[in-house]
């Protein structure tokens, strides 16, 4: 894996962020909003607005506000939200670890149960299970997400089966903080109520955020070990009297799973864009939970800070998922990056 | 036997042999059915809705499903089979003037960046790659935000997003029909630039284009929805899908038809896309996934 490839892309990948960071600029500013009513509400008085207005920057023309704003960053400084008074970075670092807890156990439904019923759904090609499972993944690309999410809402909150709101019971005391991670600190303190609590009350949100990914994933494992199974060298591999789980597992499915890697990371993006209905239905406090808020109120600093969040968490993943892809496919690092 | 142009051969030919796969897939007639009530509805709402949709009438409130108003009414007595059936109509018509938007867009900068190439390529590219390092929906929430919620907004927000992928793949059209034989025929005999990528390229890149359309209606329509679910889209008393799904959450737990249906018309309208996507996929390129 050639080095400079590496270099090249993190590269072009901080080039693109800056892009980014100049569009979500553009978009924010040349709005008519003034957040700065917003916020302030009706008894204020023009000088009180300017006031507001000066300490904000926002008087300033805009080149030097993006200016500010890209040396700040520089600095660790992403401003100050107008709606909540805090810094940003402070705002982002409280609202992550809920998105971060959400994502993560999403990723490991759709990793965990999509890899085995793609590969079951392969091996038992056109039987009634293949057939199931194409029927809920075409449910699950359908269906809208807040949709599902309602469903989840009403099956589960009318039973009360799973908690259908919050991160964690309100009357139960939180685990001291080590990764803001409820599930992952109650663990390590110890404390199983909590970890009960909080585990139960990821699921539902999880699996809702997870469903359209796990069904994407589950139709492409199918699709790639299907291919790869035609192919000449699992012939071979089958005459040399391997067994057919060895067949699958040691030579079709690590070549099935390079399609794959590409297709999830694309995924990856829709997941992004999922968390900020599945956070809103389940009012699970996370970044999209935040954006949603600070887009109502056109509150720029905390905007830019978590769109910039969350491009920047989706450039570094696709940077990971195409390294991991020349490391499985060693004819990508020969031949150099194809262009897209 | 006629004699065709070679173009032309090759492109009746294909459609024909698709249309042929497609009506022996039971699965992509029902796709197309389900597709087919929608935009039916979608098109004489004004003619088949039994009710007006905007009509308050505050003394048939969250009426269930039967009798006068088939599919009940909502918090305001208006009746939810007509709001469904408008619904449709401005969904589709919302969804079909973003992919017309980020078409044009789309053909326009990449087939220019493509047919020109050189630095006009690179920045061109440069620029498109910008706005698809935007994860899923976060630059539609930010430009519709931004904007002010409204259904123009919206589709402004959603044409501003969808623009790339029509520059990305045109681009790659354009390339790789650039250098063909009948394109350097063309310019042979004096086809003048303008001619040249109108007639040849563009004619060969328009099946690709209008299926990639066709499939992103669905993808488009939901995405409408989402931002309406969350307030920044169409505004009430429009009776746009996702508003109405949003609005009828408060009121799931008794009355659980007014969220419901039109749920349902949306995921009518993704399945029947999505299964027509399928079959298309595998009849036009079996790897067609292995992008």
């Amino acid at each position: 894996m050639p080095l400079q490839y590496v270099i090249r892309r993190f590269l072009w990948m901080v080039v693109t962020l800056i892009g980014v960071s100049l569009i979500t600029f553009i978009v924010t500013h040349a709005v008519p909003a003034d957040p700065i009513r917003a916020v302030a509400g009706m008894n204020v008085t023009g000088e009180q607005v300017e006031e507001l207005r000066r300490r904000y920057g926002l008087d300033k023309p805009l080149p030097i506000q993006y200016y500010r704003w890209l040396v700040g960053l520089t600095r660790g400084d992403l401003g100050r939200s107008i709606r909540t008074g805090q810094p940003v970075v402070e705002d982002l670092l409280r609202y992550a670890p809920a998105s971060l807890e959400l994502a993560l156990a999403a990723m490991t439904l759709v990793v965990l149960l999509g890899l085995p019923m793609g590969v079951i759904a392969a091996v038992n090609k056109d039987k009634s299970f293949d057939h199931m499972s194409r029927l809920i993944a075409l449910s699950g690309v359908s269906m809208p997400i807040f949709w599902v999410a309602l469903l989840l809402q009403m099956a589960f909150g009318r039973t009360g089966l799973l908690p259908i709101d919050g991160r964690i019971d309100i009357f139960i005391s939180l685990p001291p903080r080590v990764t803001g991670l409820y599930t992952v600190d109650s663990l390590l303190a110890g404390n199983l109520t909590a970890f009960k609590s909080a585990l139960t009350h990821v699921i539902l949100p999880a699996v809702n955020l997870a469903f359209g990914s796990l069904a994407v994933l589950t139709r492409i494992v199918r699709s790639s070990l299907l291919d790869v199974l035609g192919e000449d060298y699992v012939r071979t591999a089958r005459s040399k009297g391997l067994s057919e789980p060895k067949v699958i597992f040691l030579h079709a499915l690590r070549n099935a799973l390079i399609p794959t890697i590409t297709i999830m990371a694309m995924q990856m993006g829709l997941l992004i864009g999922g968390i900020f209905l599945v956070e809103i239905v389940f009012s699970w406090p996370g970044l999209g939970f935040y954006a949603i808020r600070s887009i109502t109120l056109v509150d720029f600093p905390a905007i830019m800070g978590v769109v910039l969040l969350l491009t920047t968490v989706y450039a570094v993943l696709n940077l990971v998922a195409d390294i991991l892809y020349g490391f499985m496919d060693p004819r990508i690092s020969v031949e150099g990056r194809l262009t897209k | 036997m006629r004699i065709f142009h070679q173009n032309e051969a090759g492109k009746s030919g294909l459609w024909r042999r698709v249309i042929h796969a497609l009506s022996k897939n039971p699965l992509a007639i029902f796709g197309l059915t389900l597709i087919s009530v929608v935009v039916f509805s979608a098109i004489f709402a004004p003619w088949i809705a039994p009710h007006n949709p905007f009509d308050v009438n505050l003394k048939e409130q969250l009426l269930p499903p039967g009798g006068k108003y088939l599919l009940g009414t909502d918090d305001m007595g208006r009746d939810v089979l007509s709001r469904c059936l408008f619904g449709f109509r401005i969904s589709l018509r919302a969804a079909v003037i973003v992919i017309l938007v980020a078409c044009t867009v789309g053909v326009i900068l990449g087939g220019t960046a493509g047919y020109v190439g050189g630095w006009v390529e690179s920045l061109l590219m440069r620029i498109t790659d910008m706005f698809i390092a935007f994860p899923g929906h976060v630059l539609a929430l930010a430009i519709a935000g931004a904007l002010g919620p409204s259904l123009t907004n919206a589709i402004i927000a959603l044409g501003a997003v969808w623009w790339p992928r029509y520059a990305r793949m045109v681009r790659g059209q354009v390339l790789s029909t650039k250098s063909s034989l009948y394109v350097d025929a063309a310019r042979a005999i004096g086809a003048g630039h303008l001619r040249v990528f109108t007639h040849h390229i563009f004619r060969n890149s328009f099946s690709p284009i209008l299926v990639m359309a066709t499939m992103d209606v669905g993808i488009v329509v939901i995405t409408l929805a989402s931002l309406s679910f969350l307030g920044l889209g169409a505004q009430p008393p429009t009776p746009e899908l996702g508003r109405m799904i949003a609005r009828g959450r408060l009121y799931f737990l008794n009355q659980w038809w007014i969220a419901t249906m039109p749920a349902l018309g949306i995921f009518m309208m993704g399945l029947g896309v999505n299964l027509l996507g399928d079959a298309l996929r595998d009849i036009l390129d079996p790897r067609a996934y292995r992008q």
